[in-house]
């Protein structure tokens, strides 16, 4: 949720499938771009090592990677060339939504486990007790709290079988909710809630999670071998309910980290799909423009921000003035940045990245961007922005000169490319406004203490959309919310006044514009945080291959239905 | 020799209480718990029932004892960020291939490096001696990582003779998949060669000008056999000094030679799992490899009473 | 060389004294400084060290250019008048940086090895010399944490200690000087037995005389190899700590660091990775092959 490195923790987190739950088509069939596909389907990926196959007790997108193709939810989603996403059933076959939007009923499909059992509405059930288990600690519990009694069962007020899943028949699930939760439509097909097999799990002991022998698999594919933090290897499921429709017959995963090894890999074609950064990105798109690889680039739901310590005020004691803050954030010049620096992503002059929408609507090309006036006000102007920083220092009462403030920004990105970010902010502040900037770059886990010991003035965090709404970015704001140090306690008494509106507002256009407010008051008006940049999805994939998909939510890749052609 | 085979058995079990426990408290003294990161931005209750799961809401001391009646029996415990990994199963998937790409490098590196100190002695102050010095020395000046991108870049990218990253599984683990191992284990090999080359010549050229060298010159035995029979032998302390250290060094795995040719090797695993504060597993390795390094430098001793009888085991003989 | 009767000439001086006789005297350093003198390699070495570190001192003042200054107008340049060797990704130039980093690799380096070396000698000394119990207890501690995987202690004491040059300085020696220490304890105990050692405790040296005016000068020729191939190896640990995030804090910078800037765009901007590389690899195979030189010249056995 908070972490910049996608790849880093858990607080990768809560990703939702984004679902448009009206599409309910069957998936679209592969010939019908007319290629055939080779005798060879062998797809070649590149991942990081999941750490666990417990689908309830999922952290982050390398197993999301992994189990979203090695079981079976109750949907899939896929994104088309554009981008655009389609969710359609899967373990499901169909669905409905009744008692004013509290009961969830499920038809399933009929669909066997790779030995041969059929998939059952009881394994869904058990599914979502164990997530719930208050001994098990698994960590993504809260994400079944929608349902009825769920978060009381955790904290041990409840019991099992008050918790609002039952069983109907073996092929009917439903979930009772505890209040109408339109949420829960894009939650649905998450990894935690896929079916569990409780009588595989207790065969398979203390081991279980991470050995993959001792599994059953009731996605497309199964788990042919692993070493752990080196390379995986998928096969085919036969016994796969749409299996006709899964060309690949053998996928391999491996674990490459330095990014030369892995374009020399994807340059000699022995990887399908690369993540692309810096000046490969420039290379391989103008590869792409003469028609040797395909590039697929679009939105990520990310927001990368410097943050104000706005309870102390900083180890300065300077940043709960406004204008100060502001100085810090127009200082920045974020062109440059993404450009010197990544070679990618989208300069940030709002809180609400692309590809965020509201209703079908995308919410940045409806909403201007609340810094982008302020900043081409002042555009770099070193004398401008001093003479700001020094009308905040006024209001402060302090006399200090510019040279004589030092700032403390704390991080924990350690590698090659962080740190190049690290020294650019350091230099755009004291060039532009003189004044002096420690960097602190620390081990996450001491990064953490550091930030609860308010020992910073500015830290570097970023936030992770759960689901398709702007609120996924406006919640985190409001006073005494529990997200609040990790974003330097901002509070303010109108965004909570703003924020409050939103009850009960259904009417799309009228949530745009509280969220538009929302956003001016926190970027621009009160500085309260300083967005950066907007994450994207960079991808390079070798021409041969046909129809992967990149979804915006949940796994980075799903391949399920992708297939060879052309290769030989 | 019994006696002083117990007590030091008794010693080594001595070293690594001490070093089991020093690693607690070094890790408790270091901010951050395993799931510190993981949990603050869950609900109170799943986080205090975390804690609770791995006993880490328990003081200080008692987790302390915890964990050393574990060790104790062999139970190093469940890994906390890999869950169902004990240190057992990390070791079986991960120790074997660091330990054959060790082996390896420390076999060839170890070998040609002796020989070469050899040639490099007998033939001091030649060209001979000078370039196998200066080339020696020229390899070990560039570093690994460097080293090793060079050679994955031209004989594996460019050339294709080698395959890019990769390691040998299953039934070619240890004795298979040679072309994997070629370029890893020369990246490596040579900061052997050139250790074992120098102190090979170092330690030939001392002992050569001993007077009991000059006695078996004078007494007219061939130079091969003065070289073979005495010199060689006495040259050996300093290499068996070494040894110990090069074994350690094999075993823990050269972190960036796994990292660049992707190896399923334990040294990467190691960084994690100290990151990330796995006080199961970091224990675990860390009594692990130390328990190997201290038999080793057990069997040293041994050795170095039998090449060097001037070194008395002390309390060996009463 | 043709000898004749001209290449010699009579002596008609006094009677021969013996005393007189000795060729030209030096004292031990004379010796082996005069011994260094005619070691090509050596002097080519300390030549080529002598360069790098005027160029580290004075380098980042003569480009004209500070080190941390980015211009985006000017990122991922080649060599030029204006930039010697070229910027990098943030437009900075990189002969300040590269001799900025370098300062700092061989600061980092000589101190390391200067703690290593110093502790190794008087432990190992000390050990060897009593032998007995004390012997016993000194060699446990050097067990213990030799035992412990190095890189363990290393990101402990970084984490402990905070980041900085002084963690780092002491994150790196805090285990290296039992290798020295053990050396030196296994060659003295070799020349424990030697008779001058003897010889100097029978006419009742006291044993911190002994172990400083006997011991250790006899150990020199392995110590100094022991350093020769410390320098490097603190420049490569601080390089790949470099590498783990672990280390100088930006602005500063290393060699290390620079390399693993350069490394990502080698494809691209080879020279980026060329220049640090070269640097380190010049100062590393100098420090390495003066050391091999200074060894021969150290050591009296050695003596033709």
């Amino acid at each position: 949720m908070c972490s910049k490195k996608l790849t880093a923790t858990i607080c990768a987190v809560l990703l939702i499938i984004t679902s448009l739950l009206t599409a309910c088509g069957s998936s679209e069939s592969n010939q019908s771009s007319g290629q055939q596909p080779d005798k060879n389907q062998t797809l070649n990926l590149f991942f990081e090592s999941p750490t666990t196959l417990d689908v309830n007790d999922v952290r982050n997108s390398s197993e999301f990677q992994i189990l979203s193709q090695v079981q079976e939810g109750l949907v899939r989603t896929y994104t088309d060339k554009n981008g655009k996403e389609k969710t359609v059933p899967a373990g499901a076959k169909s669905w409905k939504i009744t008692n004013g939007g509290t009961v969830y009923t499920f038809k399933l499909r009929n669909y066997k486990w790779s030995d041969g059992k059929e998939v059952t509405a009881q394994n869904y059930v058990d599914s979502v007790l164990r997530l719930l288990d208050p001994k098990k600690a698994f960590s993504y519990a809260f994400f079944a709290y929608d349902i009825k009694n769920a978060e009381k069962y955790y904290a041990g007020k409840a019991k099992a079988k008050d918790v609002g899943v039952k069983a109907l028949d073996d092929k009917t699930l439903q979930f009772t909710l505890e209040k109408p939760t339109p949420q829960f439509n894009k939650k649905f097909g998450f990894v935690a809630l896929f079916p569990i097999r409780l009588d595989v799990i207790k065969k398979g002991g203390e081991t279980y999670a991470t050995d993959y022998k001792a599994q059953v698999f009731s996605g497309p594919f199964v788990i042919k071998s692993w070493v752990k933090d080196n390379s995986l290897v998928l096969k085919k499921n036969p016994k796969y309910w749409d299996a006709k429709n899964v060309h690949l017959k053998t996928v391999n995963l491996k674990k490459v980290d330095e990014t030369s090894t892995q374009a020399s890999l994807f340059q000699s074609k022995q990887t399908d799909v690369i993540a692309a950064q810096q000046q490969y990105i420039k290379k391989w798109a103008g590869e792409s423009k003469q028609g040797k690889i395909q590039y697929i680039h679009g939105n990520t739901p990310l927001t990368s921000y410097i943050v104000f310590n706005q309870k102390s005020g900083g180890t300065s004691g300077l940043l709960k003035n406004a204008k100060i803050r502001l100085a810090l954030s127009l200082a920045i010049n974020r062109e440059d940045l993404v450009k010197l620096v990544f070679g990618r992503y989208r300069p940030a002059y709002g809180l609400i990245p692309n590809g965020i929408q509201v209703g079908n609507k995308d919410y940045r090309d409806d909403v201007a961007q609340p810094l982008k006036p302020l900043y081409d006000k002042y555009n770099g102007n070193k004398s401008e922005l001093q003479e700001l920083f020094k009308e905040g220092l006024k209001e402060l009462g302090v006399k200090k000169r510019l040279s004589d403030i030092t700032f403390t920004l704390i991080t924990t990105g350690t590698d090659a490319l962080s740190k190049s970010e690290q020294e650019y902010y350091q230099q755009e502040w004291e060039k532009n406004l003189g004044v002096k900037v420690k960097l602190n770059v620390l081990e996450s886990k001491l990064f953490v203490a550091q930030r609860n010991a308010n020992k910073y003035d500015l830290l570097l965090n970023g936030w992770f959309g759960d689901y398709n709404d702007p609120s996924t970015f406006t919640d985190m704001w409001t006073a005494n919310n529990g997200f609040s140090k990790f974003f330097g306690f901002y509070s303010d008494k109108k965004y909570d006044a703003y924020y409050k509106k939103l009850d009960g507002v259904t009417d799309d256009a009228q949530r745009e514009k509280i969220y538009a407010q929302l956003e001016d008051l926190l970027i621009a008006k009160d500085a309260g945080v300083a967005p950066i940049y907007y994450g994207d999805s960079q991808y390079f994939v070798q021409n041969y291959v046909k129809n992967i998909s990149f979804p915006l939510f949940g796994t980075p890749i799903d391949f399920s239905r992708a297939y060879i052609s052309g290769k030989e | 020799m019994l006696i002083y085979t117990f007590r030091r058995l008794a010693e080594m079990i001595l070293t690594l209480f001490i070093i089991a426990t020093a690693t607690f408290f070094l890790l408790a003294a270091v901010p951050g718990d395993p799931i510190s990161d993981r949990v603050e931005k869950l609900p109170t209750q799943i986080r205090h029932n975390m804690y609770a799961k791995y006993g880490l809401n328990k003081p200080l001391l008692q987790r302390y004892v915890i964990t050393m009646k574990g060790l104790a029996v062999g139970n190093f415990g469940e890994s906390i960020i890999y869950p169902g990994q004990t240190v057992q199963s990390i070791l079986h998937d991960k120790l074997p291939a660091s330990a054959r790409l060790g082996i390896q490098q420390m076999v060839l590196g170890i070998t040609i490096g002796l020989g070469l100190g050899i040639i490099a002695a007998m033939k001091k102050n030649t060209w001979i001696d000078y370039s196998i010095i200066t080339a020696a020395i020229l390899l070990i000046s560039i570093p690994h990582l460097i080293f090793g991108l060079l050679l994955q870049k031209m004989f594996a990218g460019n050339l294709g003779w080698f395959p890019v990253i990769g390691w040998p599984k299953g039934k070619d683990l240890w004795t298979g998949g040679w072309e994997y191992t070629i370029l890893p284990t020369l990246t490596g090999c040579f900061a052997y060669i050139a250790s074992y080359t120098r102190l090979l010549k170092t330690s030939m050229l001392d002992v050569v000008n001993q007077d009991y060298i000059l006695t078996a010159e004078s007494k007219g035995i061939s130079k091969a056999r003065v070289v073979l029979k005495h010199v060689l032998r006495n040259s050996m302390i300093p290499i068996i000094t070494n040894l110990p250290m090069s074994i350690a060094m094999c075993i823990t795995g050269s972190f960036f030679i796994e990292r660049i040719f992707s190896i399923p090797g334990i040294g990467m695993y190691y960084v994690t799992s100290v990151n990330g504060r796995d006080l199961p597993l970091i224990m675990g390795q860390t009594v692990i490899i130390s328990a190997i390094y201290v038999t080793v430098i057990f069997i040293t001793d041994v050795l170095y009473t039998i090449v060097d009888p001037r070194i008395q085991i002390q309390g060996g003989r009463k | 060389m043709e000898l004749t009767k001209i290449s010699f000439k009579k002596y008609n001086g006094k009677r021969l004294n013996a005393e007189e006789l000795s060729g030209y005297s030096a004292t031990y350093w004379k010796d082996v400084w005069r011994r260094l003198m005619v070691n090509p390699t050596a002097m080519l070495s300390l030549a080529a060290l002598v360069i790098i570190i005027i160029l580290v001192i004075i380098g980042p003042l003569i480009s004209g250019h500070d080190i941390s200054s980015i211009n985006p107008r000017r990122a991922n340049l080649n060599p030029s008048l204006e930039n010697w060797f070229g910027t990098d990704n943030l437009g900075r130039d990189l002969f300040t940086r590269v001799w900025y980093g370098a300062r700092a690799s061989i600061i980092v380096a000589l101190v390391c090895t200067l703690i290593q070396t110093v502790t190794g000698c008087l432990y190992g000394g000390v050990m060897a010399y009593f032998g007995g119990w004390v012997d016993e207890v000194l060699m446990r501690i050097i067990e213990v944490m030799t035992s412990m995987p190095t890189l363990l202690i290393t990101i402990l004491t970084m984490m402990v200690l905070g980041n900085g040059m002084v963690a780092l300085l002491v994150a790196m020696s805090v285990t290296s000087w039992c290798g020295t220490a053990r050396l030196i304890r296994g060659q003295v105990m070799q020349l424990r037995e030697a008779e001058y050692v003897l010889a100097a405790v029978a006419l009742g040296a006291s044993p911190f005389w002994v172990i400083l005016k006997h011991l250790i000068p006899n150990t020199f020729g392995l110590l100094m190899l022991t350093i020769a191939t410390s320098i490097p190896d603190y420049i490569f640990t601080e390089a790949g700590l470099s590498f783990l995030g672990i280390g100088l804090q930006p602005p500063n910078t290393s060699l290390g660091v620079l390399i693993s800037i350069g490394q990502q765009t080698m494809d691209f901007f080879p020279i980026q990775l060329l220049v640090p590389g070269l640097i380190l690899c010049t100062i590393v195979l100098a420090f390495n092959l003066l050391g091999d030189g200074l060894r021969d010249a150290l050591d009296p056995r050695m003596r033709q």
